[in-house]
């Protein structure tokens, strides 16, 4: 096979779609570099928080649509149509957007702050739309690092609970960073 | 949010996942269901069923149908996954068996006839049945895809109103006065596509992801 990595992969999102949470974990931290690399190659005159927000879009759409991908067929493809789509999606955003000379406000703009480039990223401005239970879970575990039993025990909820309340916030949150697009 | 919490967060939802596949086979076997209980309800079959059973033409007119169900469903499995193709042979078949049929009619039929042949009796009814038997297939299948990645969400939404419409055409046909293949070359076709225009407009709008 041309692509050594093919078959790791593939190996590791079978076991994945099979429930085991670690190797899941794994595959997602592989892809990313690659996944990353395309999107800089294709969306680089974005800018570098740009391109982190289509990886970001595309890493979650790569997880919500994790049961379209046949176990008997090549990951790579599969993934790299993926991220395809997305960079499309997110050119043609940009393209409805007006852009303005930025020197015509040079002087009226306040500085901007310096932020962590990976971290301007919209995602976590969406999180504030979310209805305030799964905003709360989706803080927790994705901007603070919590763990399933952890966000369970701080927000008296049980683990199946939080799980359930967990996918139905991943879901919004694609669903709305897709209406911003739009 | 870093990427590497998102990772961290996407992996902890270990929400089971049923194949793409399996999603759509069931909400086909639902709306086909669904349609066959209208069918029974609203039609039945023609009074003369075992009688019109021994003309050939009846059985393309159920045929061709069927096979446009089997191939766009095929397609719409294909075109619902990112990297997806669908392969212009799975829709192609139906057209043509019923071409040959049309060509068959011709050649049988005194060309005087031909123009009666095609208005049929029940022209009408037939381009208002269809649409009405393939709309529960239609909206179960466009639910469960949905959950599905097209690249493509107007030519997938295109297809699966093909595939409804062969499933409500199979079922239109056992009740169906009209045999002519110049008849369903025409009426039925004409609803498979308005089907098809449906779909297309629907999965613009709503199979983007």
């Amino acid at each position: 096979m041309a692509h050594p990595e093919e078959e790791v992969w593939a190996d590791m999102l079978r076991d994945a779609l099979a429930g085991n949470e670690a190797r899941y974990r794994c595959f997602l931290e592989a892809i990313t570099p690659s996944l990353r690399r395309l999107v800089q190659v294709r969306a680089g005159g974005m800018g570098g928080a740009d391109c982190e927000d289509i990886l970001q879009d595309t890493l979650l759409a790569i997880h919500l649509k994790r049961h379209t991908w046949r176990a008997d067929e090549p990951v790579r493809p599969w993934l790299f149509a993926i991220a395809r789509y997305k960079i499309v999606d997110a050119f043609r955003a940009r393209g409805r957007r007006i852009t303005i000379d930025i020197a015509d406000f040079a002087e009226t703009l306040p500085a901007p702050p310096e932020d962590d480039p990976t971290e301007a990223g919209d995602i976590a401005r969406v999180i504030a739309h979310l209805d305030p239970r799964s905003a709360q879970i989706v803080r927790a575990i994705g901007l603070e690092g919590a763990g399933i039993a952890e966000t369970g025990n701080r927000l008296g909820m049980s683990e199946g609970a939080v799980r359930v309340a967990l996918h139905r916030g991943l879901r919004k949150l694609a669903a709305l960073r897709r209406s911003m697009l739009e | 949010m870093k990427t590497e919490h998102l990772i961290a967060m996407l992996a902890r939802d270990g929400t089971p996942v049923s194949p793409l596949r399996r999603l759509l086979a069931r909400a086909g076997a639902i709306g086909l269901g669904v349609a066959a209980v209208l069918f029974a309800l609203i039609y039945g079959l023609r009074p003369d069923f075992t009688a019109a059973a021994q003309d050939p033409r009846l059985w393309v007119k159920v045929v061709t149908p069927l096979m446009l169900l089997a191939g766009a469903g095929l397609a719409t499995s294909a075109l619902l996954r990112p990297e997806g193709r669908a392969r212009r042979s799975a829709l192609i078949a139906a057209p043509l068996v019923l071409g040959l049929a049309v060509i068959l009619e011709l050649v049988a039929l005194p060309a005087g006839r031909w123009g009666v042949a095609l208005v049929g009796d029940n022209a009408l009814k037939c381009i208002v049945s269809i649409p009405l038997l393939a709309l529960a297939p239609f909206i179960a299948l466009m639910r469960a895809a949905r959950e599905g990645a097209p690249t493509r969400p107007g030519l997938a939404g295109a297809v699966i109103g093909l595939a409804a419409a062969g499933g409500g055409a199979a079922l239109y046909a056992l009740y169906c006065p009209d045999d002519s293949p110049l008849f369903v070359a025409t009426w039925y076709s004409l609803a498979a596509l308005a089907m098809a225009g449906l779909g297309a407009l629907v999965g613009q709008r709503w199979l983007r992801w």
